[in-house]
């Protein structure tokens, strides 16, 4: 309380009839006056600015970094990425679909049906054995990890020279 | 050399005259290059804050509709980068003491600029924690109205106002621990 009324005595807050009596009480108490007076002090030793100096290059570095052009090239990588883990993934699904239907029903027949909902009604002109489909899935899966693990590790250890 | 026109020079960057952005970091580099100085405690940490603090200023160009003065803009910009950075990083401290006060040294007889009090105060301004410290440096050396320093901090004018008396008292505080209180009168 007392350390409030003595910020708003300096920071000239109070009304005429509180500052007269806060004024009394300065008059009065020893200690409650010196404080003051070394706030005061204070605040006038605190208005003497030092000479900072920054940088002398400081402004050249400013331009040169929003001057220089933002790289793309990482958003370009996601891309490639998201494109290669969403191959690896479809394989892979029509992979499990394939391998699921056997019987005497064929990769290409499986394909076929699951279009038809979408409109699309024609014989697709490449017929290749089952296995190979499976195949070309688990690699595309494989590649999009392997590729996927490197992405991460490389990003991970420019961050940390950052 | 050109001549600063606050108004024409924030237009012409907002165009695209990417380079008169020099002019305004000029203008501003001194007193900005002290708040980051006073909240980091250090030359190094603070000329990055700065350069920051620019960067963004300058990305964030776009924003400033001159509804407040383009300097409370900038300081708010400067005072909160220089605020996360002390937070993630651990504030170093100088390792050597201040010079000693000259013995039976009196106020009245010392030159305004006294070295030795110079540097007790910046020690003492250095203990501060930087939103204290902050506050000292923009209402004494930077002339910042209470209602400027509450934009640029986003405290309210009375919290700011309390905020200053309790950097002040910390001060006088500081100077009475090490026995020195006398030599601010």
């Amino acid at each position: 309380m007392k350390d409030e009324q003595l910020r708003r005595y300096l920071d000239d807050e109070q009304a005429p009839a509180e500052r007269a009596e806060f004024e009394r009480r300065l008059s009065e108490d020893e200690t409650l006056r010196r404080l003051a007076e070394a706030h005061r002090a204070l605040a006038s030793r605190l208005r003497v600015e030092p000479n900072y100096e920054p940088p002398a290059d400081l402004a050249d570095r400013v331009m040169n970094q929003i001057v220089k052009p933002k790289k793309r090239t990482s958003r370009g990588g996601m891309f490639f990425l998201w494109a290669l883990i969403t191959l690896g993934v479809a394989l892979g699904v029509l992979t499990s679909v394939a391998a699921t239907t056997g019987g005497d029903v064929s990769f290409a027949e499986t394909i076929e049906r699951a279009l038809i909902p979408l409109g699309v009604e024609r014989r697709l002109s490449v017929d290749l054995p089952e296995a190979s489909f499976r195949t070309l899935g688990y690699a595309g899966g494989l590649i999009a990890l392997i590729y996927a693990y490197f992405a991460a590790e490389t990003r991970r250890r420019v961050k940390s020279i950052r | 050399m050109k001549q600063y026109d606050e108004r024409l020079t924030l237009e012409s960057v907002k165009a695209g005259n990417t380079s008169d952005f020099r002019l305004i970091v000029e203008r501003y580099e001194k007193k900005a290059y002290g708040l980051c100085l006073r909240m980091l405690g250090n030359a190094e940490d603070a000329a990055d804050c700065l350069q920051d603090s620019f960067v963004k200023a300058y990305e964030r160009l776009g924003q400033f509709r001159g509804e407040s003065k383009f300097s409370t803009w900038l300081y708010r910009i400067v005072y909160t980068t220089a605020l996360n950075r002390s937070a993630a990083r651990k504030r170093r401290r100088e390792s050597e003491a201040p010079p000693e006060l000259g013995e039976g040294a009196r106020a009245e007889d010392r030159a305004e600029r006294d070295p030795a009090l110079s540097a007790w105060i910046e020690r003492a301004l250095d203990a501060l924690p930087p939103a204290q410290s902050a506050l000292i440096e923009l209402y004494y050396r930077d002339d910042l109205t209470i209602a400027e320093i509450a934009e640029t901090t986003g405290l309210s004018e009375t919290n700011a106002k309390v905020t200053l008396h309790r950097a002040r008292e910390r001060i006088r505080q500081y100077f009475k621990t090490h026995g020195i209180e006398e030599e601010l009168r």
